[in-house]
């Protein structure tokens, strides 16, 4: 993996600013909606056919307890809202520095074997999840 | 397969590509009729000549314009059934908040809201897939175009009463496979893929998709005993 710290191409988008914008803008439009309605009552039709729960089962209530400063108990309900938010949290602030500090972004650079290697091991963390989701009989 | 990641950025431009009718010169009804005929009745002729990096404001505002429009007459029908289905006696919290959100008219900031914010996560959704299928042959511009002319043009199916919303859902499925695969130049069996594994690892758009038939289902249950 190579990074580089360069002026983007003028055709490319600016991931920066677009990206730090959703996610804030997500995390205002999550926080306002759970506050005036809650939780939306929809089950998850996986876990109603097959007993087991899916992969972003109790990412809602996982939100809700992350919400109210409750780390560990998001954790549970589901790993991928704190590693998410944590994650958010750490784009949005080099976003951020990005845009102030002047035109230049990092951007990596990876070879076809490299980006083979990362896809199996996107697979292998939503398994690994999934699994921790299943053993815990969520 | 190229042996770099991510791929370099396309030609700028392509002559096979002269762009929706929505980005041309014209009477905006007409273009804007002309895009949804295109999405709904052809899709493939019409992502195989979309351009594929012309700027996000045209398709952005074409995606609002749609699911405003969508969303205004849907949320009508709902609140339509709603009172003659259910009454406003024993309405839910939810279904309170939403007639209030209606009736205050702040639905009309609301929509195109999350209607950005949709467009914009659900075409990182597919595109982080096709870049885990190895299929992005093209940048993220392309993969969001395709999504917001998609959304666009099958939200304004939600002017056809009770079935409406479970036609927009299926039919935007569709128009994103063979959008994806058009514009990114792929086979469809990856476009499907990138498409179909969100929503059954997901399951939330299932849900909402099971939720939305059985709103129609109840619907007309309760029509048909008003009645």
């Amino acid at each position: 993996v190579t990074f580089e710290w360069r002026i983007p191409d003028v055709r490319e988008i600016d991931h920066e600013a677009l990206w730090s914008g959703v996610i804030v803008a997500s995390a205002l439009s999550a926080a306002v909606v759970l506050q005036l309605a809650g939780l939306p009552p929809i089950g998850c039709v996986f876990k109603a056919l097959s007993g087991l729960p899916c992969l972003t089962c109790g990412f809602g209530r996982g939100l809700l307890s992350l919400s109210h400063g409750d780390v560990l108990s998001a954790a549970r309900w589901n790993p991928l809202v704190p590693l998410g938010a944590a994650a958010a949290a750490a784009y949005v602030t080099y976003a951020a520095v990005a845009l102030l500090a002047g035109s230049k972004r990092l951007r990596a650079r990876v070879t076809g074997r490299e980006a083979l290697v990362f896809r199996w091991a996107v697979v292998a963390f939503c398994a690994v999840i999934w699994g921790f989701l299943i053993a815990d009989a969520r | 397969m190229s042996d770099q990641f991510p791929p370099p950025l396309p030609p700028a431009h392509d002559d096979r590509r002269t762009g929706p009718v929505w980005e041309q010169p014209g009477p905006i009804g007409s273009r804007f009729l002309e895009t949804v005929r295109g999405v709904l009745l052809d899709p493939t002729a019409f992502y195989r000549t979309m351009r594929r990096s012309a700027g996000l404001g045209p398709p952005l505002t074409f995606g609002i314009a749609g699911t405003l429009i969508g969303s205004l007459i849907g949320a009508l029908y709902q609140l339509m059934f709603m009172s003659a289905g259910t009454g406003f006696g024993d309405v839910t919290a939810g279904e309170a908040a939403f007639a209030s959100l209606f009736s205050s008219g702040c639905i009309v900031i609301v929509v195109p809201v999350f209607a950005v914010l949709g467009m914009f996560v659900g075409a990182a959704i597919y595109h982080v897939m096709l870049l885990l299928l190895g299929a992005a042959r093209q940048p993220f511009e392309t993969t969001m175009r395709v999504v917001a002319y998609a959304m666009g043009a099958t939200s304004v199916l939600q002017i056809i009463p009770i079935c409406g919303s479970v036609l927009a859902v299926v039919w935007s499925i569709v128009a994103y496979i063979i959008g994806l695969a058009q514009a990114h130049e792929i086979p469809t069996g990856k476009a499907a893929a990138a498409v179909l594994i969100p929503i059954a690892v997901c399951c939330v758009l299932t849900a909402l998709f099971y939720a939305a038939l059985l709103a129609v289902f109840l619907g007309a249950a309760f029509g048909g005993l008003q009645q």
